[in-house]
């Protein structure tokens, strides 16, 4: 049974569809990442998952429960996290309470205040941020603000992330650091989708990927497959020979 | 350094209990009024921990003022009762009002709730069967009215405000506060992380409004003499926001001291300047927003970190 079931799903804004009949499954344990050139649907298919918006039409399943329509909160408390594109850390509080925030209301019953801070803390020093706990968030650099992100995600105890361009913007040696540490939390049981443009870091990851084009799915299958698909090659690249006849 | 803190507070509680003894009628009067506003600024300090500003308080503090007038009038009065019915008839209100104003923008809220004041101020005075109009309604006082009827209210309302502000760290060192924080600061990703930002909106609006109410009964009782002009005054929204400013916003200091300066400053002036202080005051204001927009207790911090 996959973990995540992606129905015959169709988004629309205004007269703009976004999603065009999307289907695709996620197993347990896996990593999958979902690609597509820019404008193609990608973070518009993470919001429907994580119910920021709501379909359409068509269904979305997690543990073949149907999460069609609930709220953000209520489906971040079945077991799903989610990392923004665009870092969104709480300035007003430093890394620790950033953390504490998802490890008190990340689940269906809320930790007590002392286990949730000890909780918080364990998830930063497992993602080697335990210099920085006390930091203003303000005053994180780019790398750790990513990170932080990762944390925040992670201390509301997930069975499945979805990961917004976690290295957009890392130098080479950061994103050979990102790549271990979710490898890592890969290990610990939990499902990854990512959504990624660097595609060393995707080709490095991916045990299977999605391509969408135009909110409708293009090629799926691994990374060695989807890379020799031709319909995925016109979509980056452009048809071949386009140039000459135009 | 949390010993310190205890003893600066037992320190200010103890001077407190102690002003009856130094000050005149007159002067505890101004106390009793100051800390009447402390209640309410600081109760307005907590739903701005949400992000969200009321210009309406005076409506939570008006519902306060007349249900304790209207209890008092139609049953026997039966303090504490009808202040605690106050201050709850006056959360329920704000129920309804957060759940209108949970998905508008900070600045829609502001409108929102001032419109929420000014009708019921305008219902007040058009509808005299709801409470005698705009003749206003006697409240009998709490104590009996007796000799000592002033200085019984100031350990009151001294009691009642030492309670809000403990209410305040309460929320401060729990769960609430990280909850608050973060719907603050961004409700996307409040969300993501199981926090549900209309509920916490809510929460922070009624126990608010439930402060304001009771601090609203207490006044009804004090000054005992009640008109919408009064309770229901754009002077008292206002109060409510500057206090904090000056002080410090999302402080729990922040109210006391701000309530205090500002207290302290309209009499100063009132004494020199006579009418025209309400210029000195404003302008006191201006600099404040202008150059200290963090407060004193920011600007204090700011210091102490240096």
């Amino acid at each position: 049974m996959p973990l995540l079931q992606v129905k015959d799903v169709y988004m629309k804004f205004g007269g703009v569809m976004a999603i065009a009949g999307v289907s695709f499954d996620i197993h347990e344990g896996e990593i999958l990442a979902l690609i597509g050139p820019n404008g193609s649907g990608k973070t518009t298919m993470f919001n429907l998952i994580c119910g920021v918006f709501s379909p359409y039409s068509g269904h979305i399943l997690f543990r073949d429960c149907q999460i069609t329509g609930l709220k953000p909160y209520q489906i971040c408390r079945k077991g799903i996290g989610r990392t923004f594109q665009i870092a969104k850390p709480f300035p007003k509080m430093t890394v620790l309470e950033n953390v504490m925030v998802g490890s008190i209301y990340g689940k269906k019953n809320s930790y007590p205040l002392k286990k949730a801070r000890e909780m918080a803390m364990s998830v930063i020093h497992s993602m080697g941020m335990e210099q920085k706990w006390d930091t203003p968030v303000t005053e994180l650099t780019l790398p750790y603000k990513k990170r932080l992100e990762l944390c925040k995600a992670i201390a509301t105890e997930p069975h499945m992330l979805l990961l917004d361009e976690v290295m957009g913007g890392l130098n080479p040696s950061e994103v050979e650091e990102m790549i271990k540490l979710l490898k890592r939390i890969q290990s610990n049981g939990v499902t990854l989708l990512f959504v990624e443009h660097l595609m060393r870091a995707v080709m490095g990851l991916a045990e299977r990927m999605v391509v969408l084009n135009h909110g409708a799915k293009i090629a799926e299958g691994s990374p060695v497959e989807v890379v020799e698909d031709l319909q995925v090659i016109e979509a980056y690249l452009g048809k071949e020979n386009q140039f000459v006849k135009g | 350094m949390k010993s310190i803190y205890v003893l600066v507070v037992t320190l200010a509680v103890g001077l407190m209990c102690c002003l009856p003894i130094f000050l005149g009628p007159h002067s505890l009067h101004i106390v009793i009024l100051t800390l009447i506003s402390l209640i309410v600024a600081t109760s307005w300090n907590i739903l701005l921990l949400t992000h969200q500003i009321s210009l309406g308080h005076a409506g939570f503090f008006g519902v306060g003022a007349y249900t304790c007038g209207a209890l008092c009038e139609k049953f026997m009065p039966i303090v504490p009762l009808d202040i605690l019915v106050g201050g709850i008839i006056a959360a329920l209100f704000a129920v309804i009002l957060g759940v209108i104003c949970c998905r508008m923008t900070v600045w829609a809220i502001a409108i929102v709730t001032l419109a929420f004041a000014e009708v019921l101020k305008v219902l007040v005075i058009m509808v005299p069967s709801i409470a005698d109009g705009a003749e206003g309604i006697r409240v009998p006082p709490i104590f009996g009215g007796v000799g000592y009827e002033k200085i019984a209210c100031f350990y009151l309302v001294l009691f009642v405000s030492l309670l809000s502000l403990t209410c305040a760290y309460a929320i401060r060192k729990s769960k609430l506060y990280y909850a608050f924080a973060a719907v603050h600061d961004d409700e996307e990703a409040a969300g993501m992380l199981g926090v549900n930002p209309l509920k916490f909106k809510i929460i922070a609006f009624s126990v608010s409004a439930f402060m304001t109410g009771v601090a609203g009964g207490i006044f009804a009782h004090y000054i005992s003499f009640i008109d919408p002009y009064t309770v229901f005054g754009l002077h008292i929204s206002l109060d409510a926001q500057i206090m904090p400013l000056v002080g410090g916003l999302y402080t729990i200091l922040g109210p006391v001291i701000g309530s205090f300066v500002l207290t302290s400053a309209g009499e100063v002036f009132r004494i020199y300047f006579g009418s025209g202080y309400l210029i000195a005051y404003g302008c006191i204001l201006v600099a404040f927003v202008l150059f200290l927009p963090e407060g004193i207790v920011g600007w204090a911090q700011r210091l102490a970190r240096r």
